[in-house]
């Protein structure tokens, strides 16, 4: 009988790990449930478009199937898989600006500055107007610097702690406390209004 | 109270990172300074906006699709790793060829041939991927005789425009070193060994890596590596480039060198496949599909640049996260 029987306990990622290891295939699939919605939501903040996101999302887990031979488990899973879609994130993004194809204008921040895409009112209903203001707001992360943008998404949306960003990121905790305060500051100057 | 030692410390202090003492000075500073307080209440406002926007989930059958593209890269496979990455298929394929070398390999982005730039810029979308499956080549047959590889590096005709400039080190440079321990090589290029050098090793003699630099046009000057082990089979090679975790290039300089043969890229499945940055573990096999009168060039461009390999790298565990990349490269006749 499987060992990934629905009648036994959830196992957790590492024991997943070694079940695909083993040659559960059935295993990753599991663990590709368990963390595709965080890959998905910095797929998404990151690259803005959604069929783009899933593109990179899809080819995140591919390389993560792949690369299980090489976790050496030393970080989390998650951590590891964060790191992973990054990379990716970080890669189809310099890709599509060297290319000049499948632009996101709207959230492409790299073209288009966040000052020019954001209403500078204040968004004093941001909560209440929830459509708009999330666009905004993905516009106003979409205008981060990568750098920036990523220890935001992994902070406060993802919710590591900075030990663990800086392991995704491979940073010092320093550069971590220090990228987030900034990338809040920017953020809170194009949402909320000049300071 | 230093008000810029607290400003600096607001979002570690919401998000309850620092150390009690340093905790306790913000605290007191955020009482006495109405400025700071104002600062805190917008960064934390901006945080509770972002946490409230973390509520997506995956598409609908996500998973279901991730799965089914694992799938198709396993086929047949027995094991849950793909295939191609399989040890003994390699050796299979490597034993028919019974050639071995290995290779280094430098086409900067500028020299990047028109023919490649079109391939990169027309088909990278998903959508354009799927356009050409009809044009999926043949499968690879089964292995030629071990005495039918020489002439695979032979002279041939050269369809298509200029070769991009390829350079390898001496041989000799890193011999006795292990793979992978190369050292870069700063901003300097080398000049390569004749191509009839590396094709005329024995069979199973170890292969010392080779390091080239180079630099980009977009991007700081930078070293990479390339290694390389190729197995040459009947109707095409399969290349194992091991890349260093600098280099995003490989693919692109692989698509100029396919292009400037007349041939293309094609991903496993057949369908037209645009060169994109690889990043450090990332693995990816892709096909070159050639002209068969420029099958045998192809293999003397790789072969001029050390590409010739019979021997499966031993150390070929390609896949770790923070590794090398890993391209595979099939070619095939259309």
């Amino acid at each position: 009988m499987s060992r990934l029987a629905p009648s036994t306990a959830p196992l957790d990622d590492s024991a997943l790990v070694d079940e695909v290891r083993a040659g559960q295939r059935g295993a990753f699939d599991v663990l590709v449930r368990r963390h595709q919605d965080r890959v998905w939501r910095v797929c998404l903040r990151w690259l803005g478009d959604p069929a783009t996101a899933e593109e990179i999302a899809q080819d995140v887990f591919l390389a993560a199937f792949r690369g299980l031979s090489g976790f050496r488990s030393e970080s989390s899973f998650r951590t590891w898989l964060l790191r992973i879609t990054v990379n990716h994130c970080q890669n189809a993004r310099t890709a599509r600006h060297r290319r000049g194809w499948g632009r996101h204008d709207a959230l492409d921040g790299e073209d288009a500055p966040v000052r020019e895409v954001i209403d500078p009112a204040p968004l004093a209903d941001a909560r209440a107007d929830g459509a708009q203001s999330r666009a905004r707001l993905h516009a106003a992360l979409a205008g981060l610097e990568e750098d920036l943008r990523a220890v935001v998404l992994l902070r406060d949306v993802e919710d590591l702690d900075y030990e663990e960003i800086a392991q995704v990121l491979d940073v010092p905790r320093g550069t971590v406390k220090s990228r987030l305060h900034r990338a809040r500051t920017l953020l809170a100057e194009q949402l909320l209004g000049g300071t | 109270m230093d008000p810029v030692f607290a400003r600096n410390r607001i979002s570690a202090y919401l998000d309850g990172e620092l150390p009690p003492g340093e905790a306790e000075r913000v605290t007191q500073a955020l009482a006495s300074d109405g400025v700071l307080a104002e600062e805190h209440a917008r960064l934390a406002r901006v945080r509770a906006l972002l946490q409230d926007d973390a509520d997506d989930a995956a598409p609908a059958g996500f998973s279901a699709r991730v799965s089914a593209r694992i799938a198709s890269e396993e086929a047949p496979s027995r094991s849950w790793r793909p295939a191609w990455l399989r040890m003994e298929w390699m050796l299979a394929a490597a034993t028919a060829a019974g050639v071995l070398a290995v290779v280094v390999m430098r086409a900067p982005e500028a020299e990047v041939s028109p023919d490649a730039e079109s391939l990169v810029g027309s088909g990278a979308s998903a959508e354009a991927r799927a356009v050409a499956s009809a044009e999926a080549p043949p499968e690879l047959g089964p292995p030629a005789p071990a005495a039918d590889v020489p002439s695979l590096f032979a002279s041939a005709p050269v369809d298509g425009a200029v070769a991009p400039e390829l350079t390898a080190l001496p041989e000799d440079r890193f011999a006795g070193k292990p793979p992978g321990t190369a050292p870069h090589l700063g901003a300097g290029r080398s000049t390569g060994a004749p191509a009839s050098a590396q094709v005329s090793r024995p069979k199973g003699t170890p292969v010392p890596p080779r390091v080239v630099t180079g630099e980009t046009s977009e991007r700081e000057p930078y070293t990479l590596g390339w290694e390389a082990t190729s197995s040459v089979v009947l109707q095409g090679a399969l290349v194992d480039y091991r890349v260093d975790a600098s280099r995003e290039t490989a693919l692109k300089e692989l698509a100029q060198v396919a292009n400037s043969l007349g041939g293309r890229l094609v991903d496993a499945g057949g369908k037209p496949f645009a060169p994109y940055p690889m990043d450090a573990g990332d693995a990816r096999k892709v096909k070159v599909v050639l002209p068969p009168h420029n099958l045998a060039a192809f293999a003397e461009r790789l072969a001029a640049v050390g590409a010739v390999s019979a021997t499966p790298r031993a150390d070929l565990d390609l896949t770790a996260s923070d590794g090398p990349m890993t391209l595979m490269v099939e070619v095939v006749q259309p």
